[in-house]
């Protein structure tokens, strides 16, 4: 047990339980099959993008312009699909496109240095103008059926977006884990002169950080598009960088780098998707849900604090 | 004048496992400039902080004007009357002069909480004018002006405290040589309205051209107090180092290997000052110099963090270094002076801080040979006795000692033919220091050429072959083997010009 309390994503597992424990006994409902698989489902690219968005906190960053990006590219596959193109080349080359966002941020903070929030911001709204702009703001629809299947086809008897995601989560957990550009990740952020010092890149780390978050983007707005049938480019992906942000942080990530993981995103992601699912399923007015939601990630950010401090308790006093 | 502003009696200060202080006692008049000198490590700084009201002391009293006073935190002591002027100025450079001076005060705001504009701009200047730094305009942001006036920007702060005590750490280190006078004369200023100075400073000119009285400490203990006039530069010196070196330092066999590893040739330390010297194979070379000699200049350019112009030849050839990760290509390691900034990276294990440099080394293609980490990993720990429960262990919960290993370790495991070294066992208690002088005497041993930089001359003198001293970016003398002692050391790294150094 108590080994069991200092695995890092001990808070939010014990949080994400009591949270839907507490659903469950207000609302029958809640823990039906088919209700958890709706959770899963709504949030695949939420889960996808998230990945993405730890690489990026590890490393100390942020990433502003992730919706924008994923309206860019959902909006360009949208408009080839409707010049006839192949759904798997349009696919394909909307994948590419957010390969390119990514690599306009990373070029930008990585190789001249501007910082993350600035450079984000900034193609935040250069990514959504250009998908509002050559949109010409209409609605992208009447996608081939065939194109659907990325987003509500089904393979081995699962869902093809959860297969891919999971195939996605376990590639870069490993990669995080076990590679040398992931351990990188986790020395640049955990001390980015130290990691200069032993000679490890810091602008080539970063800037294969920012595309590979692009790819992700791109392969999550392949689905989004697919699995809702419908892109408004003025609206598509809208507050994607901050839930995303904030699943990172519940799931342990720390804002300053260095600390985090994959499966504790996945976590937060997860939490995040019951919070919403839960409190409408509880019948809590619709009005209300985003105040709830930005109080339980108050709760759960506060919670990972404490085990931090009381992990830190005993440490040695630092002389000097 | 005789009666004192401040008496400290009886200060000891401990931390865990080391007694910073001892029974130190120390008395303050009005009026005069008392020098506090000592080495490093002797115990200035931690009597300054108990003074300023950093640390508490664990035993002691600190009377202040007849009163007995104890210091919640360096605010407190400020308005209590006692103010620090530290090396590294706190000031907000994007901020005005007189908003540094009067920063949050309850003074400067009317009843409705606005700030009176016009009445800090008064006061600032007023203060400013009143210590000489009449040129000086109060309306214009700190970072527009230049060190000396920082400086008295500072001052002025202090004094805006009605500062009854002020102790100035080492005040002529950042300043140009040509502003110390002016400073001085600051100094001289303050004499005359009757304040008390502590003058901490390495610099025996100075201290002979400026002070009243000095009082030495070593070891954490006060040697004497005494006047300027009964002392001399030699009697300093030996007050301040003392006799005994005890047994830290392993005995060094002279080496025999003349091979040249590295060689350097002119190489830039600014844009008037340049370097030359030779490492041999096997050789520990001591770098010695006060703050500002350019001796960690030296590693930045050989570690390829500071460009330059000048030749480096490793083996013979010769090299370009633009970039760590070029220095190490060429088997150079740099054991950085500041473990926590640029050493560690603490959310990681050991296992993984020791890995960090030779990531590629450890891996088939992209992949990490968990294998292979863990062998390394074990190999270095036991080599360099890290005390912990398991190389799992985050690196954050190690003593001073066990992290400086850490270091050293990771560079080690790198195999590099030269060891840049520079302060090795800063914040390291004893039996650590030991250790780690252990493990540099032994790599020597086994053939690397170790760059040894240090602030710390029994440390220098106690392990190196050969000993250069450096002197405002200049190379002014070298000792062989077994020449040097420490008055030498010291009096030829502060003041060079003195010939001779026999005592």
């Amino acid at each position: 047990m108590k080994r069991l309390l200092n695995v890092h994503e001990a808070p939010i597992i014990l949080f994400t339980i009591i949270v839907t424990l507490l659903f469950a006994f207000i609302s029958p409902d809640f823990l039906q099959f088919d209700n958890i698989k709706l959770i899963l489902d709504q949030n695949i690219s939420m889960f996808i993008v998230a990945i993405g968005m730890t690489m990026v906190i590890l490393l100390g960053g942020m990433d502003l312009s992730v919706g924008s990006v994923l309206a860019v590219t959902a909006t360009s596959v949208g408009l080839f699909l409707s010049h006839g193109i192949h759904p798997w080349i349009a696919a394909a080359m909307g994948i590419v496109i957010g390969v390119l966002c990514g690599m306009v941020n990373g070029y930008f903070i990585a190789v001249r240095k501007i910082p993350d929030i600035i450079v984000t911001l900034a193609t935040m709204y250069i990514f959504r103008g250009i998908a509002v702009g050559i949109s010409g703001g209409t609605w992208m629809t009447n996608f081939p059926a065939d194109f659907r299947f990325f987003g509500q086809g089904h393979l081995l008897g699962l869902s093809f977006p959860l297969l891919i995601a999971i195939i996605l989560i376990a590639i870069f957990t490993y990669l995080l884990k076990f590679s040398r550009p992931g351990r990188r990740i986790y020395a640049i952020g955990g001390n980015n002169s130290a990691a200069k010092l032993a000679g490890i890149s810091v602008a080539k780390s970063k800037f294969m950080v920012y595309v590979l978050t692009g790819l992700l983007v791109g392969i999550a707005s392949v689905i989004f598009a697919a699995k809702v049938g419908s892109v408004q480019a003025s609206t598509a992906g809208n507050s994607l960088a901050f839930e995303v942000m904030a699943a990172v942080l519940i799931g342990g990530g720390s804002i300053f780098g260095g600390v985090g993981t994959i499966a504790g995103t996945m976590l937060g992601v997860l939490f995040m998707g019951i919070i919403k699912n839960g409190l409408i399923i509880s019948k809590v007015s619709p009005f209300w849900v985003d105040a709830a939601t930005g109080f339980l990630i108050i709760l759960a950010i506060v919670i990972n604090t404490l085990q931090r401090i009381r992990q830190n308790k005993g440490k040695e006093e630092d002389l000097v | 004048m005789t009666h004192p502003v401040l008496t400290m009696e009886g200060i000891s200060k401990e931390f865990p496992g080391v007694k910073a202080l001892s029974n130190v006692g120390f008395e303050l008049y009005p009026g005069e400039v008392h020098a506090l000198m000592g080495e490093n490590g002797a115990g200035k700084s931690t009597l300054m902080k108990v003074l300023s009201g950093v640390y508490s002391p664990t035993q002691g009293k600190i009377r202040l004007k007849d009163k007995e006073v104890s210091f919640r935190n360096p605010l407190d002591a400020q308005r209590q009357g006692v103010s620090i002027i530290h090396q590294e100025f706190n000031l907000f450079s994007n901020l005005s002069a007189a908003e540094n001076i009067f920063i949050d005060r309850p003074e400067m705001m009317d009843r409705f909480g606005r700030i009176r504009w016009a009445k800090m701009y008064e006061e600032a200047q007023r203060l400013v004018d009143s210590i000489g730094g009449g040129e000086i305009d109060v309306r214009k942001e700190v970072r527009h002006l230049g060190v000396h006036s920082q400086q008295v920007i500072e001052i002025a702060k202090a004094l805006s405290f009605q500062a009854d005590v002020l102790i100035m750490d080492e005040p002529s280190a950042a300043l140009p040589e040509n502003e110390v006078k002016k400073m001085f004369d600051v100094v001289n200023r303050l004499r005359a309205q009757g304040v008390a100075i502590v003058y901490v400073s390495h610099r025996m000119k100075e201290i002979f051209e400026i002070a009243d009285k000095v009082t030495v400490l070593r070891d954490g203990a006060k040697i004497d107090t005494r006047m300027i006039g009964e002392v001399t530069e030699q009697s300093l010196i030996q007050m301040m180092v003392g006799k005994a070196v005890g047994q830290l330092y392993p005995a060094r066999e002279q080496q025999q290997d003349q091979e040249v590893v590295l060689q350097v040739k002119e190489l830039s330390l600014d844009s008037t000052h340049r370097v030359s010297f030779e490492l041999r194979r096997g050789e520990i070379l001591g770098l010695f110099g006060v703050p500002g000699s350019g001796t960690h200049t030296i590693a930045e350019r050989l570690f390829g963090l500071k460009r330059g112009s000048g030749e480096i030849s490793i083996h013979g050839a010769p090299v370009k270094i633009n970039s760590p990760s070029e220095a190490k290509a060429k088997k150079i390691a740099y054991v950085p002076p500041d473990r926590h900034r640029q050493g560690i990276i603490k959310p990681m294990s050991i296992r993984q801080n020791l890995s960090i440099p030779i990531l590629p080394q450890l891996s088939k293609g992209l992949v990490l040979d968990q294998e292979r980490i863990k062998q390394m990993s074990g190999e270095y720990m036991e080599k360099l006795r890290i005390k912990a429960p398991s190389d799992g262990q985050s690196v954050d919960f190690l003593s001073g000692g066990n992290q400086q290993k850490v270091v050293i370790g990771k560079w080690l495991a790198a195999h590099p033919d030269i060891l840049i070294l520079e302060e090795p066992t800063r914040g390291v208690d004893v039996g650590a220091k030991a250790e780690i002088y252990n493990i540099i005497h032994q790599l020597a041993q086994d053939g690397l050429s170790i760059l040894l930089i240090s602030s710390e001359m029994p440390e220098v003198i106690g392990l190196s072959d050969r000993i250069l001293v450096l002197y405002k970016g200049e190379v002014v003398h070298e000792f062989a083997h077994g020449e040097a002692d420490q008055e030498q050391l010291l009096q030829r790294a502060s003041h060079p010009l003195i010939e001779g150094g026999s005592l």
